[in-house]
């Protein structure tokens, strides 16, 4: 059996996920050897790097602003990561950009969200990977499970498209986004099962 | 003066648990609708419905085969839309003050100003859990689930509450199936048989408060389901 989440590209065919049915513990163990298979491809070609250095340099390569209420994604979602003090205005756009992805399962380049619009491209992974690694402080910081969900859904279309995704800035940054939902997992596991 | 209560019924297993409970605590009700797209029904394990008997309920016996066979008026629509012009055409012709609802979702401004109260059981406890497959997350965050009966309105889980029911979590695996239906018609039963429909005791919420929940992935879920058959 395999972890079939991956198994297409998602954001060809997005997954809705709804009803999915229950297959015991070998379902996990699948999503476990999935993830792995991943982790150790990237970690033997590669030196992963550090994430702030590697965020850092994704900064670097940002050449467009936002302008008017239109939302740069990668903009915003870089300038989120920087963010050492809590925001409620970063807060409550992170909130609204989950929900905006959980409803099309598509995270899109610009936003206007006070027009209810976006733009057409959603197909930049540098956008999932940062917003993955959101929601990875965010679930570390509130253990609220509404972001480890998120982090899930991502990860699997990020795995989906992993061999588009070449740069090492950005395979390094998905190393750490897998480490961290599997090792949330693991203790997820070990506190209510084991 | 007596309240006039109607229900819409969906061909799904929630639909099974509300009307066969209703009949079996002879609760009258003054409507019953319904909303039929001819779908393939669900077909289910012994186990599964040795579970929903243990939680007073068949699971193997459609909504429309438990009207038929209790000679009940019913009023049908070939579809399963709340937002329907035919359903709202129909409902302009009626007089009734409550509708109970087994669907979720968001009711469009013509539902809304029929001026009849649609009431949802929400599997969750609102404010703290809102949206969609509830139940999981408590399960992970508490080892409960819990449900909210309350008066839809224009936003998602945010009408005025009538009642809040906790319950343990269960010890089989079948959630989708059996816990998630007998949760919500335990909460329904209570609710027509206590009196709880006084609009002065509805509580008015507090859209800003709480969380929203989205649809679960299927690991977190399995970790639900997990928790609740390991101990056995």
């Amino acid at each position: 059996m395999v972890y079939r989440y991956t198994e297409s590209d998602l954001l060809k065919f997005p997954q809705k996920y709804q009803r999915t049915p229950f297959e015991g513990i070998e379902f996990i163990n699948n999503y476990k050897n999935s993830r792995r298979v991943i982790l150790e491809d990237i970690k033997s070609k590669i030196d992963v790097g550090e994430i702030s250095d590697e965020i850092r340099i994704l900064s670097l390569e940002l050449d467009k602003k936002s302008e008017g209420d239109n939302i740069l994604t990668k903009e915003f979602l870089l300038k989120c990561l920087s963010q050492k003090e809590k925001n409620d205005e970063i807060d409550n756009l992170i909130n609204k950009l989950l929900k905006k992805f959980e409803i099309n399962k598509k995270i899109f380049s610009e936003y206007d969200f006070r027009k209810n619009k976006q733009s057409e491209d959603f197909e930049d992974m540098q956008n999932y990977i940062l917003f993955a690694l959101i929601c990875t402080t965010k679930f570390h910081n509130t253990k609220n499970l509404k972001f480890l969900n998120t982090l899930l859904k991502l990860n699997d279309i990020i795995c989906s498209r992993i061999n588009s995704i070449t740069t090492s800035s950005e395979r390094s940054l998905v190393f750490h986004v897998l480490s961290f939902e599997l090792s949330y997992i693991e203790e997820l596991l070990k506190m209510k099962i084991e | 003066m007596s309240m006039s209560i109607g229900i819409i019924l969906t061909p799904d297993e929630r639909s099974k648990a509300y009307i066969q409970k209703i009949l079996k605590n002879n609760i009258q009700l003054d409507y019953i609708i319904l909303m039929n797209d001819h779908r393939v029904e669900n077909k289910f394990s012994s186990e599964q419905i040795q579970e929903s008997l243990n939680n007073g309920f068949d699971i193997s016996i459609s909504v429309i085969d438990t009207l038929k066979d209790r000679n009940i008026d019913y009023k049908e629509f070939p579809f399963v839309d709340i937002n329907h012009p035919k359903l709202i055409e129909y409902l302009e012709t009626i007089s009734t003050e409550y509708m109970i609802f087994t669907g979720g979702g968001i009711l469009q401004h013509e539902v809304l100003s029929l001026g009849i109260k649609f009431i949802h059981l929400h599997p969750g406890i609102v404010p703290e859990y809102r949206g969609s497959t509830c139940f999981y997350y408590s399960i992970l965050n508490e080892d409960k689930a819990g449900v909210t009966a309350f008066i839809m309105d224009e936003h998602l889980d945010t009408g005025d509450t009538i009642i809040q029911k906790s319950f343990q979590k269960p010890h089989y695996k079948y959630i989708d199936e059996v816990y998630d239906p007998y949760i919500r018609s335990e909460t329904l039963i209570e609710l027509l048989t206590k009196k709880n429909l006084m609009p002065t005791n509805f509580v008015e919420q507090n859209p800003l408060e709480g969380e929203t929940y989205y649809i679960i992935h299927p690991i977190l879920k399995h970790i639900a389901i997990l928790s609740c058959i390991s101990n056995d």
